[in-house]
């Protein structure tokens, strides 16, 4: 019964992780012969400074948007954590933007931030941090806070749910007892909800994390990298020179740099996840 | 002032509170719940609506889309044969291998378990370039066979974990009962299991669903043939251009018409879904 799941696991990962690594051993063009490079890939990407700036955009939108991700799942958590009457359909609402499809939700905010046209512009607009006549899109900071507002309209659902499994899970009295006691909300938020809920604390976050750090169809889509490449994923600059440049043997190297990162990002998160 | 009245105040007065602070939770609720239905809405207005000619209503662009490149039925329906078949290969395989983690005893057991799992450190964006490779040896680069395979295989550690821990949660008197009455184990699959791990498929397929209907790295990668195309690529040549002048109400239209088989199968599998990744994430 395990055989055809371990079939495509050992067709789809097992043999990929051993060719990734012989193939980020090599000059491996698309068409042609490869040739054997020792380690000399490692050695370009350890000094192009373009990956560098990569790598630096993708940790800085990282440390940025999973904090605003995480407490804006949390406060969601806290509205549709209830068991009163019509809070299922809040629910499934904030849920919904997680099932509509990345790529989709992307187009869709390409028109919705379209100077002078797009609803978003125009609520910019009215804050007065765009003119409606030049795209947003030319400002790296405007460009970054789009595209995290996107990300968070598009999965917060997904972590919204998960904390509030969990604090579900919570017995009532305690609060009660809290409330007697005389704490006021947020003091049973921290000293009661957030120590009870740490394992799906911890999970929220690995998964936000590692989602942020592979990012790339809000920005592959939205700002195609702009302005001036300024906002260039990791996961784009691998799909760049892996398959517009066809250098696929760095972009090997690239992807083997990248999954070193997210393992040892994961391996820490999981040790608190376990410790509980 | 009697005893009387003052209780009878003090209980207006909470009651008046409980009011203010019920009517700041829904007021609260439904301003979200505004925020995250006004870009939809917005966006289904606009579609239908002609800025040329102050607003009026339109249905110019939809119209526009069945003649974009090879028409938008002919994407949608490379995006539907990849979704299902993608659904219907990770259910089969998942629940197989669920069951048999959870339910029968093996050599090995844990040690097959523990490498299903691996994926999970390695993301898919990671090995899309071996993948590649290989696929390009198989001979399935650019067809929609060697997407839904590659899709179906990024699906296995999630839906085989969440498979696994559907059929942990019976309780073990079920089988007994079941083998009292001669059931042989396949029989034994379908007639006292499934119908119990309903909410896992479910999850499952929700999942590999909207995985095969809206991914865009893999299909990027894999599919150069505008014959093959699926939704997310028609989509990327409408924003650039390449059916013709850019119009963005046909993009906005084609975001909207690529968004509803997810939202349709997410409000029939609504009940069951949440509880499901509720439960895989709980027990991980």
């Amino acid at each position: 019964m395990m055989t055809p799941s371990v079939l495509i696991s050992l067709v789809f990962f097992g043999i990929p992780m051993l060719l990734l690594v012989w193939m980020s051993l090599n000059n491996w063009p698309l068409l042609g012969n490869t040739s054997f490079i020792g380690l000399a890939n490692y050695a370009e990407a350890m000094t192009d400074e373009k990956f560098h700036s990569v790598v630096r955009f993708t940790l800085l939108f990282t440390v940025i948007a999973t904090p605003v991700q995480i407490l804006s799942g949390y406060l969601l958590a806290m509205i549709v954590r209830r068991r009163a009457r019509g809070v299922g359909v809040f629910r499934a609402i904030y849920f919904l933007p997680v099932v509509v499809g990345g790529a989709a939700a992307s187009y869709m905010f390409v028109v919705l931030i379209k100077p002078g046209q797009g609803l978003i512009d125009q609520v910019l607009q009215v804050v007065g941090l765009t003119d409606g006549k030049t795209s947003l899109l030319g400002n790296f900071w405007l460009s970054v806070w789009v595209v995290i507002g996107i990300t968070i309209w598009k999965g917060v659902g997904t972590t919204m749910v998960i904390l509030m499994a969990a604090m579900q899970s919570v017995p009532e009295e305690v609060y009660e007892a809290a409330k007697v006691d005389g704490a006021g909300w947020l003091q049973r938020e921290t000293r009661i909800t957030l120590p009870l809920i740490t394992q799906s604390m911890a999970l929220v976050l690995l998964l936000t994390i590692t989602g942020n750090m592979l990012a790339f169809d809000q920005f592959f889509i939205i700002t195609g990298g702009g302005p001036a490449r300024s906002t260039v994923t990791a996961v784009f600059w691998l799909y760049t020179e892996a398959f517009v440049r066809y250098r696929m043997g760095y972009g090997a190297a690239l992807a083997i740099l990248i999954v070193i990162v997210l393992a040892i990002a994961s391996a820490i998160q999981l040790r608190v996840l376990r410790e509980k | 002032m009697s005893t009387y009245t003052q209780v009878r105040n003090r209980l207006s007065d909470s009651r008046t509170r409980r009011l203010i602070t019920e009517f700041g939770y829904y007021g609260v609720a439904v301003l979200v719940a505004g925020a995250f239905l006004a870009p939809l809405l917005w966006s289904v207005v606009r579609s239908f609506s002609d800025p040329l000619h102050g607003w009026a209503p339109t249905s110019r662009y939809y119209d526009e889309l069945w003649t974009a490149g090879r028409g938008l039925g002919h994407y949608a329906a490379n995006s539907l044969i990849v979704a299902v078949s993608t659904t219907v290969l990770t259910l089969l395989l998942s629940t197989l291998a669920g069951y048999a983690l959870a339910r029968t005893k093996f050599p090995g057991q844990n040690i097959v378990f523990a490498a299903m799992l691996l994926p999970f450190m390695v993301p898919y964006q990671g090995i899309m370039v071996p993948i590649y490779t290989i696929m390009a040896k198989l001979g399935l680069v650019n067809s929609l066979v060697g997407l839904v395979l590659i899709y179906t295989s990024f699906m296995m550690p999630f839906s085989i974990f969440l498979m696994r821990n559907s059929f942990l949660a019976i309780p073990g008197e079920m089988e007994e009962a079941a083998i009292m009455d001669g059931a042989s184990m396949f029989q034994m699959l379908t007639r006292v299991f499934l119908p119990l791990v309903v909410p896992g498929l479910a999850t499952v397929a929700l999942y590999a669903f909207m995985y095969g209907w809206s991914d865009l790295l893999a299909a990027l990668i894999m599919l150069n043939n505008d014959r093959n195309f699926t939704l997310p690529l028609a989509l990327g040549g409408l924003q650039q251009g390449d059916y013709g002048a850019i119009d963005l109400g046909v993009l906005e239209a084609g975001a909207i018409v690529s968004m509803i088989p997810c939202i349709v199968l997410f409000l029939i599998l609504q009940r069951y879904y949440i509880r499901g990744i509720a439960a895989g994430a709980i027990k991980l």
